[in-house]
């Protein structure tokens, strides 16, 4: 037991080296303790946070957001990815839009989507599913490529049509690639949906995240950042036990 | 009445590789029959496109020119009549050897319990029905070609093809393997065209070796072998057995030996 808890210090020793390095700076009062608060006061907070209805009502529409956008992303994401490595016509109607959306800052589009879509989570989870697209069709893509075609032979073989080999063969040969395009999408989803409700919202994490940032109370803002972080590992944790479920031959 | 039509019949089969450049002819009207309940094999030197046409014959890749026949109707695509084998296992790893087994019944919707009944039936027949709950990455790649055979027994083809399935075991576990073919083999009496470029396993399994020489692919050679069945480990250590190696050797080794020649043909400019 003992052992276990001292494996996972270990594992996330960069972390605890982080905070106590900031604990040094705050007890030497190089930075005022406005601007540069104990951890101890953050966390005290960010349990005040956690245990109001305050945070509570603004994470259950962040996270709506955020799993809708990222689910919309992922069922379009996937099927396209898989079916322009199959078709050349496909793939040549998408790889433009792809090579040049990809450097696009999409988050510079919003304000054009609130006019068309509303300043509530249309708008939002619009973008979320824009900024998840790109790392899923990309990695699907690559990782369908990849599938060894003798698997696509055998089943050709055994008479599979075009619905089986895409459920059957395909989806599950392209797993892993896709895990891999949804573990970069997931992080991201979250940001876009903090980012925008920073920009223009009366609900969720980033407009916790700005009201409280202009109560000028920096451990009141640093505390939700914190409740953000722990809620993004929680989310990667999920994703890491789907996956391990899912590619269980890996 | 219906006529009777060898298992297999490729006729003037032509394969033309196109670049911007030049068009390169990998195998030049090759015709070949085999007939029903025979064991053929294809040997030849690494290149010379042997492992091209059988994956013709199973529809895999285009043919330029020619007919291929099962039983007389003629092929193009892939399907569930021509049992294809490959010397990488094909085996999906996600899925244990029984369901690996059971896909090509459950996507031609056999029923569930006619279904488990054929899969038992061709695990045991390879003697794998005690592995059946284990995952390809589990088994050794003997083994694994006997799931993969016994996968496509299952969904009863009309004819098999085999391309180099022994090709990347271990000398011993090939000559069991050889065994187990012959033995299974005895038990289906499915024609089966076989390509490998290990002369003495052809001698040792088929009742024809053809012998493919190389670029373009021509059949320079069709030898009968005259061996009786059941055929066992000891055959390799007969005479006329290494009459029949030091024959088809001295052929391909011949071919070895001309002169280099441009290996590309223009056709029509």
């Amino acid at each position: 037991m003992i052992k276990q808890i001292w494996n996972k210090v270990v594992d996330y020793q960069s972390i605890f080296i982080l905070l106590i390095v900031w604990e040094v700076i705050a007890a030497l009062g190089i930075m005022p303790e406005r601007l540069f608060p104990s951890m101890f006061v953050v966390i005290g907070v960010a349990y005040d946070l956690a245990i109001s209805p305050l945070l509570w009502d603004n994470l259950s529409v962040t996270m709506v957001r955020v799993l809708s956008g990222f689910t919309i992303a992922a069922v379009i994401g996937v099927p396209l990815g898989i079916m322009m490595s199959r078709f050349n016509l496909m793939n040549k109607l998408m790889q433009p839009m792809l090579s040049i959306g990809y450097p696009i800052p999409r988050v510079a589009l919003y304000p054009i989507l609130v006019f068309m879509l509303g300043i509530g989570s249309g708008s939002k989870i619009f973008l979320i599913v824009l900024e998840c697209l790109f790392p899923i069709i990309i990695n699907t893509y690559y990782g369908a490529l990849r599938v060894n075609h003798i698997y696509v032979w055998a089943s050709q073989n055994m008479g599979a049509n075009h619905f089986n080999m895409f459920w059957k063969v395909l989806l599950p040969a392209t797993a892993p690639s896709i895990f891999t395009g949804l573990r970069i999408a997931l992080p991201l989803a979250l940001i876009i949906s903090i980012l925008t409700e920073m920009i223009s919202s009366t609900e969720g994490m980033g407009y916790l995240l700005s009201f409280m940032s202009s109560s000028l109370v920096q451990e009141n803002v640093l505390a939700s950042v914190m409740l953000i972080a722990i809620l993004g590992y929680l989310m990667s944790v999920i994703l890491d036990i789907i996956q391990k479920k899912f590619i269980f031959w890996h | 009445m219906t006529k009777k039509h060898a298992a297999m019949e490729i006729e003037n089969l032509r394969k033309v590789y196109s670049t911007k450049k030049e068009e390169v002819v990998a195998i030049k009207d090759v015709s070949l029959t085999i007939p029903e309940g025979k064991f053929v094999s294809i040997v030849g030197p690494s290149g010379c496109g042997k492992s091209t046409f059988l994956h013709i014959v199973g529809g895999f890749i285009e043919k330029s020119s020619g007919k291929v026949k099962v039983r007389g109707k003629e092929v193009e695509k892939p399907g569930p009549d021509r049992g294809m084998m490959f010397q990488e296992s094909a085996l999906f790893p996600w899925l244990n050897v029984f369901d690996n087994v059971a896909w090509g019944l459950d996507i031609q919707g056999v029923a569930k319990k006619e279904r488990n009944e054929i899969v038992e039936k061709y695990l045991k027949l390879v003697r794998l029905w005690d592995f059946r709950n284990q995952l390809p990455s589990q088994l050794s790649g003997g083994m694994r070609q006997r799931v993969s055979l016994a996968r496509i027994l299952a969904f009863d083809p009309e004819v098999l093809l085999m391309d180099e399935p022994f090709g990347a075991l271990d000398a011993q576990t090939r000559e069991e393997m050889q065994v187990e073919l012959l033995r299974i083999w005895s038990e289906s009496k499915k024609s089966v065209l076989f390509v490998t470029h290990d002369i003495e396993e052809a001698v040792f399994l088929s009742d024809t070796v053809v012998v493919f020489s190389g670029r373009p692919a021509v059949i320079s050679e069709v030898i009968d072998i005259k061996f009786p069945r059941p055929r066992d480990l000891n055959l390799y250590k007969s005479a006329e057995f290494r009459d029949y190696r030091n024959q088809i050797w001295d052929m391909l080794h011949q071919e070895h030996h001309k002169p280099v020649q441009i290996v590309s043909e223009v056709v029509n400019g």
